[in-house]
């Protein structure tokens, strides 16, 4: 199986919690988000569970998760060697 | 009757005053703020006027929920004919200000002429009068506050009052209030400067009457708890808007080295967290629940001790990233010295990143640069042209004081192409390549290049598309890349901020931030229990129209059109260096970007010139005023 690795940023909250700004992930082949999510949330706890709209089951619309720089709301986004993906809030934009 | 509060006409050339209270019937077409403002601006100014002669207006308005106990409802709008730019001139103002006039007994103050020698107005409890103001000519913008306050031994006074830019006529001078709040944009300071009128001072003791304060305070309070448990109102009670900063750096959506670059690299010492260092708390304006200002102290450092507030995200790029400086305190420093001397931020932080890259590709012969070291990072050089600027100091200082258009006529036509203004008035530090949406609104709005106009932030956070076609009302990409439904989102948008600044509560706690964040049905809600009046969403918006529209009818009496809804050349033809994969390699593309605005105007119902049609006028009530 073919592996890469992925580069995640912390921002905001997250940064807080995870006390980071940034951090390399490993990853095989068929990765999706929900898999990092799942990693994040063993790593770091359950505020990572909550980026997760319970109801809807895609990402909650109060946080901000950019991969490569666009905004995904579904969990199951493939997830490729050398990404990009951002953990943040929607604030401002001016 | 609650809505019926009254507005003041002052008249400095002549010493006399007017109060009259404001019809129902402008209530409820222009709500108050800026609709009031536009109206009586549009209505009373002559077409050509000199904005610095005695005949240009100075209007002040609170908002019409202005005094409410949530949403941050102490703004006040200020607006005359601009200096900067000859057009709209219309600025908005946090702070305690705009409360403390109602108080005092007045909603909006007109103020004509010119005083013969420095002076102040000041209203208390009912009485307008004007003062002399000799021995406060000179002094700062907060020094200039204490001894107003020192002179009527009151320190609950809330004054609006200009430094030594405005006093100098510098084009883009602000007006300030308490330690950092400002109308920054479009020079009402310099307006104030030309009129002689160093502050506007106030204090009130008088009740304020709400149509159903028992509905009202409950609804306040709902709306309070729906903002306080947002993240994104957390994070800006922690970091304020140097949060921005985290996402637009990483993905390559902030002006660096004036427009040359899209992200500033090894800028982690501006990232907010930094500010933690400095941040001795936070503070908010009137009925702010978010409190998204720090207060700092600099103890150390040529400049130190300085104890300031702020700074906001426009600071950081233009003491930072746009001229390329990579060190908080810098951002500090030079947050102090404009809030000091009462220049905008954003405008002089421009001005400076431009003539910076004049400078390296070698269009300002040595004689302009006035010995100064105009390179990159340097934050010397950038402190002591606040300073000339302000004090209209040596050719240089005294040349970038009027502005991009005067100073681009001066140093040669050849510096047109570097300066990122739209209108003559300076952009945010944002990088609009990427984003359609964001290029439009800036293109598009009355004052100039400008984000608070008509800004749908929102675009950026792929939303579902169900969501934006449920708040946007058509279908459109949830891509902030595509065109697709793009002018729609700016056209709602501005006549949701239209309204926001008429009834005086602040764009964060708006569809700014959060798409749950309170919009038209919230403010109707509001509107009634403060003022009785019954305005549905549909009538809200159709007033967002009409003052937009009122804006483009006088902006067009002044010479504007389609020729001025532009951008700058470098967005069509320089692609992003930078950045992640959607946003590297992008540009503007001109023939869709025209075709936006088409669709723009259409939504306006203006025609292809961005005229408005004598149907729209009719339907908005609006009377065609050519001169």
């Amino acid at each position: 199986m073919m592996k890469g690795s992925i580069e995640i940023l912390f921002h905001a909250s997250f940064r807080q919690i995870t006390k980071k700004r940034k951090i390399i992930e490993e990853i095989s082949e068929e990765c999706t988000f929900e898999r990092i999510l799942t990693r994040l949330v063993k790593k770091y706890g359950n505020d990572f569970h909550n980026v997760i709209n319970s109801q809807t089951g895609k990402i909650s619309n109060d946080i901000l998760v950019m991969l490569n720089g666009k905004g995904i709301r579904d969990t199951d986004e493939k997830i490729k060697d050398k990404d990009v993906l951002i953990f943040s809030l929607p604030v401002g934009g001016g | 009757m609650v809505w019926n509060r009254k507005i003041a006409y002052i008249n400095l050339t002549t010493g006399k005053v007017k109060t009259k209270e404001i019809s129902k019937s402008l209530r409820k077409q222009f709500l108050g703020g800026r609709g009031l403002n536009m109206y009586h601006l549009y209505h009373n100014l002559k077409a050509g006027i000199d904005p610095l002669g005695p005949e240009n207006l100075l209007l002040i308005g609170s908002g019409l929920l202005t005094g409410i106990p949530a949403l941050g409802a102490g703004r006040c709008d200020i607006a005359a004919k601009s200096p900067l730019t000859g057009a709209v001139g219309d600025s908005n103002i946090g702070g305690f200000f705009a409360p403390e006039l109602r108080f005092a007994g007045f909603d909006h103050l007109m103020i004509t002429g010119k005083a013969e020698k420095p002076s102040y107005v000041w209203i208390n409890d009912g009485e307008v009068s004007i003062h002399d103001a000799t021995h406060l000519w000179g002094k700062d913008t907060f020094e200039t506050q204490d001894q107003i306050r020192s002179d009527h031994n009151d320190e609950q006074i809330k004054s609006l009052v200009i430094g030594k830019a405005g006093e100098n006529l510098v084009r883009y001078a602000n007006v300030r209030t308490g330690m950092k709040n400002a109308a920054g944009r479009t020079g009402m300071g310099c307006v104030m400067g030309s009129k002689n009128l160093k502050a506007v001072a106030t204090r009130g003791t008088m009740d304020v009457e709400f149509a159903y304060p028992d509905k009202l305070l409950d609804y306040c309070s709902e709306m309070n708890n729906q903002i306080t448990s947002s993240r994104w109102a957390r994070a800006q009670s922690k970091w304020g808007t140097l949060i921005i900063y985290s996402n637009t750096n990483t993905t390559g959506l902030i002006r660096t080295r004036n427009f040359q670059l899209n992200l500033l690299e090894d800028g982690e010492n501006l990232e907010p967290e930094v500010m933690d260092e400095y941040t001795i708390g936070m503070s908010g304006c009137y009925g702010c629940s978010v409190h998204c200002r720090h207060r700092y102290v600099l103890k150390e450092g040529p400049y130190a001790p300085i104890f300031g507030e702020g700074p906001e995200y426009t600071s950081l790029g233009a003491f930072g990233t746009m001229v390329d400086c990579k060190k908080m305190e810098t951002i500090l420093i030079g947050n102090h010295l404009v809030n000091k001397y009462g220049i905008d931020t954003l405008e002089v932080g421009g001005i400076i990143a431009w003539i910076m890259e004049l400078n390296e590709k070698g269009l300002l012969s040595e004689k302009m640069t006035d010995g100064l070291n105009l390179e990159w990072g340097n934050e010397e050089v950038v402190f002591e042209l606040i300073k000339r600027i302000s004090m209209r100091e040596g050719d240089l200082g005294n040349i970038l004081a009027d502005g991009f258009l005067p100073a681009i006529a001066k140093i040669g036509k050849e510096s047109e192409y570097y300066a990122m203004q739209i209108k003559g008035m300076s952009n945010l530090h944002s990088d609009e390549r990427p984003t359609p949406s964001l290029a439009l609104g800036i293109a598009t709005s009355t004052r100039g290049a400008d984000h608070l106009r008509s800004r749908p932030a929102i675009d950026l956070y792929g939303l579902p598309e169900e969501l934006l076609e449920e708040i946007y009302g058509a279908p459109m990409s949830s891509d902030y890349t595509s065109y697709k439904g793009k002018s729609r989102m700016v056209w709602w948008q501005e006549l949701l901020y239209a309204v926001t600044d008429s009834i005086g509560i602040c764009k964060f706690q708006t569809v700014f931030c959060a798409v749950n964040a309170p919009k038209f049905e919230e403010f109707s809600k509001l509107i009634e229990y403060t003022s009785a009046l019954k305005i549905s969403k549909p009538e809200l918006m159709e007033i967002g129209e009409r003052i937009v529209t009122t804006e483009r009818m006088f902006n067009n009496r002044e010479g504007f059109s389609r020729k001025d809804d532009k951008l700058p050349e470098r967005f069509f033809k320089e692609p992003t260096p930078l950045g992640l994969p959607i946003i590297k390699g992008k540009k503007i593309e001109k023939e869709k970007f025209n075709s936006l605005i088409d669709e723009y105007y259409s939504l306006h119902k203006w025609d292809n010139n961005g005229v408005p049609s004598e149907e729209t006028l009719q339907r908005l009530g609006i009377e065609n005023k050519q001169s």
